[in-house]
């Protein structure tokens, strides 16, 4: 039996009172009158040998009495009756999380992430069930439920430490939900686990903003599981980073190129001033190093020249000054522009201004990121399927040949695009075969003055950009002349603008593989202003875009992308530590860029590099409020800075549980009133029995 | 000389028990009952009209002519007693009756006060009927009330009165009450005393004397309770003294012992001052008929007559 108030049993000591009280015969009770105390010196009553107990059952009822009240107020309760909660108690199932991603390399993080994690397996009860899961980008599985059978509380936290010197943080970021996610699923479908039992998720990490939790917001969390974390924090807080923002490198014309780099600075940094340059071969900064005031929470671009020594690899640009080095080296390779390849059918001078290629060789300007070729084909040779090869857009106006008209139908229906603005009706003959449809006619409209674009579908990719109130005024655009396509039942094509009259202007027409666009109106002088109006340029791009599947350079690649590597032929990755790696000719697709720095793929002869870089979201380290966690409905609980108090409450609470069902005090309460019932009657008779003797009485 | 009190055992049959007297609520009719029953101890009827004063009541000694034998006393007491009649004579009386808290105790059915209210009012009552003035004074640690001895029709009836008022007295302190009556009663008087003198005793004599040189005859009737003669207590109990209040915690068992010598040494005490100035002292248990009472007055005065008499003091 255990008890609840335990202290309270110190009042059965007072079952001496009675007895004392019966020995000293009740004297301060009884008064006796006297006509003069002169005579009396002082007696105290005093317990002799001769004291007699009188009245011991009295006696034995009064003590049982005070004994049931103890009792009673003690709180008695039995545990084993309370039907096995006492193994609920210990079998929770216990996972412990290890952060390892990049900001986890800040100074003495590490070590003192893995000392928690080992204290936190050292402190579960041998009932516990423990499973480790260390987590970056992805979650993985260290030590498993089963691995700590049959091992004791000592032996499993000394191979948990084992293992956890085979760690070392990585470089990825921080997807804490689906580390959360597997850890609650492990926790609950652990097939040994008791029952109802509590799943405990010790998350040991630096909870940094820039951890993922998204991914939380659609998740059920199971019954029974609750979260603590148990944050890391650095020595020195904040963090600084550099992000590419612009490298013109390689644009033609510039005289002094730069590489715009922005430094973010976190809100919770002690440093402002900062250092910025070019890492050399000693890994030391090389001029030009560019200084940097950036004050907490905000960012500055800087322009970093190139490097005035010959020879340094400008690969590399490192931030000095800040206080957690990880993700001060920043990747970047010199930009490439993009070749695209523009094959224009016609036979005019490129210098004829009131020829449609005169205007399309100027719209396409050389950028870093672009250079746009425009190749002109004669009308007079038939344009060969060869000449179409590697072209990403083709662009014909005049009259075609069959041959050309045929080679060009093929590109489109192997999946090129043709954009094809007749500049008369005979030229706009060609159109069934380019189109493969024999229902479209074609006549010159009769304008009356000029048309305007009435109705435009913005919806469509082309006309997409334009669709705000800035862009989207057409009207200022006269047609002089245009085609008149009677498109008939033409399935398929969709018209992306009418004129003013609803004769179609602008349509699309798929074709096999590719697209067939067709401007009704040429963009000459002669046929409109389209040429010369604002619209015409980034029409043109967009159309490039739509054909080219985007001009926007890819995204940055970070540690965990994978690389996308030439099918049908074996790569050799050449990796940032020197090491290399193979992938078979039909992968595809290299998954491990497990840290930052240049990739070298090598493939039939090929080869190209990659940058790769730590996810700027990993460089957010300022603290993630606990809020957002709670917001996304995460159990968790303020890290317990007194476990062993915990433990005891958590003790005493189910202690408290079980008494409250089995409420022992109510049965010892009853007893102790039927005794002072009965105590009360035989009190009562005994106190009629005693009085003061009278004149007969007296010996 | 202190009249030794009855046997109990042996009482005779036709003394009134004092529960029963007691039992008659009026004080005059009860100071009656015990006169009557007196005089039908010393006669067979007081009512039939003979004169019952005598003038000598003492004990039977050697050569005296038996006929005077008082038979009936001799028969309740064992105890051989001459009566002779006498002439009327006026006595003034006073009597000092102490009404303090400590009279107030009693472990019968009445209190000492009460013993002394009905003994004072049977001596009154007896001296009255003698045609005697008898005066009354009150007093606890100072007189309370005090009525000049007269033989007035309804001065009986004040008197009466006033000993059945209730006792509101205070600490016993005879000092002061017995310089108050040597300086009341001027005319030399039968002075009877009747308290339970459970004070101090360091100047009782000094306040005896002045009336004892006054002249004035003093007898001296100490009231005690049975349970103060004998202290029969056996429980634990914290006593209370009636008078000052004061309370002890005590083990009758163990303060037995002490109690009794104590309370002997201080009667003794009190009966070594009232014998050192030739007065009469009778200690009287409430549990004792009162016609015993009045016989060992009567005979008190007897004797004080006759000491009189022989130093010539008329």
């Amino acid at each position: 039996m255990s008890f609840l108030a335990p202290l309270y049993l110190l009042g059965m000591l007072a079952v001496a009172l009675p007895v004392v009280f019966h020995l000293v015969r009740r004297t301060t009770r009884h008064r006796v009158p006297f006509g003069s105390l002169m005579f009396l010196r002082v007696a105290p009553p005093r317990l002799t040998k001769r004291s007699r107990l009188e009245d011991v059952l009295l006696l034995v009822l009064r003590g049982l009495l005070l004994v049931l009240l103890a009792l009673a107020f003690a709180r008695p309760f039995v545990k084993a009756w309370a039907g096995g909660q006492a193994e609920e108690i210990s079998g929770k199932r216990l996972v412990i999380l290890l952060d390892t991603s990049a900001s986890m390399r800040r100074d003495a993080v590490w070590s003192e992430a893995v000392r928690r994690a080992v204290n936190a397996v050292e402190q579960a009860s041998p009932h516990d069930r423990v499973a480790i899961i260390p987590f970056d980008r992805q979650p993985r599985v260290l030590w498993r439920f089963e691995d700590g059978s049959g091992l004791g509380p000592g032996e499993r936290a000394a191979a948990v430490k084992d293992r956890l010197s085979t760690l070392q943080p990585r470089w990825a970021e921080t997807r804490l939900d689906r580390a959360l996610i597997m850890a609650a699923e492990l926790g609950t479908d652990e097939p040994n686990a008791t029952p109802g039992g509590v799943v405990e998720l010790v998350v040991v990490t630096d909870l940094q903003r820039g951890a993922r939790i998204s991914g939380l917001d659609a998740f059920e969390w199971p019954d029974r599981v609750v979260v603590r974390f148990d944050v890391v924090e650095p020595a020195r807080p904040g963090n600084a980073y550099p992000e590419a923002v612009a490298d013109r490198r390689g644009l033609s014309g510039d005289v002094d190129p730069v590489v715009r780099v922005r430094i973010r600075n976190g809100p919770d940094a002690d440093q402002e001033q900062f250092q910025l340059g070019w890492v050399g071969s000693g890994n030391q900064l090389v001029d030009p190093i560019v200084d940097a005031y950036v004050p907490a929470g905000q960012s500055r671009v800087v322009s970093l020249p190139l490097p005035t020594e010959e020879g340094v690899e400008v690969t590399r640009i490192r931030l000095l000054g800040d206080a957690a080095p990880f993700d001060n080296t920043l990747y970047l390779l010199p930009p490439k522009p993009r070749d695209i390849r523009i094959v224009y059918v016609g036979d005019e001078s490129e210098d004829d201004a009131a020829r449609p290629l005169f205007f399309l060789r100027r719209a396409f300007v050389e950028t870093p990121r672009l250079s746009v070729r425009v190749d002109q084909q004669p009308v007079g040779q038939a344009v060969t399927p060869d000449a179409l090869t590697g072209a990403d857009l083709m662009v014909a106006t005049g009259r075609l040949s069959t041959e050309t008209a045929r080679s060009l139908a093929d590109a489109v229906r192997a999946g090129g695009t043709l954009l094809f603005a007749p500049n008369d009706v005979n030229a706009a003959q060609a159109l069934s075969m380019l189109s493969g449809r024999v229902s479209v006619a074609v006549e010159e409209a009769d304008v009356t003055e000029y048309r305007l674009l009435g109705a435009i579908d913005f919806d469509h990719g082309i006309m997409a950009p334009f669709a705000g109130p800035a862009f989207s005024n057409f009207a200022g655009i006269h047609f002089w002349r245009h085609r008149l396509l009677t498109l008939g039942d033409e399935p398929g094509a969709r018209v992306i603008a009418r004129f003013d009259n609803q004769d179609p202007a602008f349509l699309e027409w798929p074709v096999g593989e590719g697209r067939l666009y067709v401007l009704a109106s040429g963009w000459a002088p002669a046929d409109s202003q389209l040429a010369l109006s604002s619209k015409f340029v980034p029409l043109l791009f967009s159309l490039l875009e739509t054909a080219t599947g985007g001009l926007e350079p890819p995204p940055p690649i970070r540690v965990g992308d994978a690389l996308t590597t030439p099918s049908g032929a074996e790569t050799v990755v050449e990796r940032p530590d020197g090491t290399r790696g193979s992938l078979p000719a039909d992968e595809g697709v290299y998954p491990d860029t497990d840290q930052p720095g240049i990739y070298g793929l090598v493939s039939a002869g090929a080869s190209r590099e990659v940058a790769v870089n730590i996810a700027s979201a990993e460089s957010r380290t300022e603290p993630l409020a606990p809020d957002e966690l709670a917001q996304r409905g995460v159990p968790f609980v303020l890290p317990d800075p007194d476990p062993e108090a915990t433990q005891q409450r958590a003790v005493e609470a189910e202690e408290r549980d079980v008494e409250a069902r089995q409420r022992g005090w109510r049965w010892l309460v009853a007893a102790a009133l039927a005794v002072a019932m009965v105590e009360t009657g035989l009190a009562g008779r005994a106190t009629r029995r005693a009085r003061v003797p009278t004149e007969d009485e007296t010996p | 000389m202190k009249t030794a009190a009855p046997d109990r055992g042996n009482r005779p049959s036709r003394l009134v028990d004092p529960r029963t007297l007691m039992g008659i609520r009026n004080l005059q009719l009860r100071a009656k009952v015990v006169v009557e029953g007196f005089w039908s101890g010393i006669h067979r009827s007081p009512y039939h009209g003979f004169s019952v004063e005598f003038s000598e009541y003492r004990p039977f000694a050697p050569g005296d002519d038996p006929r005077y034998l008082d038979w009936k006393v001799l028969a309740r007491s064992d105890r051989l007693f001459i009566k002779k009649f006498e002439d009327e004579t006026n006595v003034r009386c006073t009597l000092l009756i102490d009404q303090s808290r400590s009279m107030s105790y009693g472990s019968l059915t009445y209190t000492k006060a009460d013993y002394a209210a009905t003994l004072a009012a049977t001596l009154a009552y007896f001296l009255h009927l003698q045609g005697d003035g008898v005066g009354l004074i009150v007093f606890d640690d100072q007189v309370r009330e005090y009525l000049p001895p007269r033989h007035r029709v309804g001065h009986l009836k004040h008197l009466m009165h006033a000993l059945d008022r209730p006792a509101t007295g205070r600490a016993t302190g005879l000092a002061a009450p017995l310089d108050r009556a040597a300086s009341l009663i001027r005319k030399r008087s039968l002075v009877v005393v009747i308290s339970d003198f459970l004070t101090p005793l360091e100047d009782l004599r000094a306040r005896l004397v002045p009336l004892c040189a006054a002249g004035h005859d003093v007898i001296v009737f100490q009231v005690v309770d049975p349970a103060e003669i004998k202290f029969p207590f056996d429980e634990s109990a914290t006593f209370e003294d009636l008078e000052s209040g004061r309370t002890l915690l005590l083990e009758p068992d163990g303060a037995r012992g002490g109690y009794l010598q104590r309370f002997e040494r201080h009667n003794k005490a009190l009966q070594q001052v009232c014998e050192g100035l030739g007065l009469a002292f009778r200690q009287q248990t409430t549990d004792q008929a009162l016609e015993l009472a009045l016989f060992d007055f009567v005979r008190a005065r007897m004797q004080q007559g006759r000491r009189a008499h022989q130093r010539g003091v008329p």
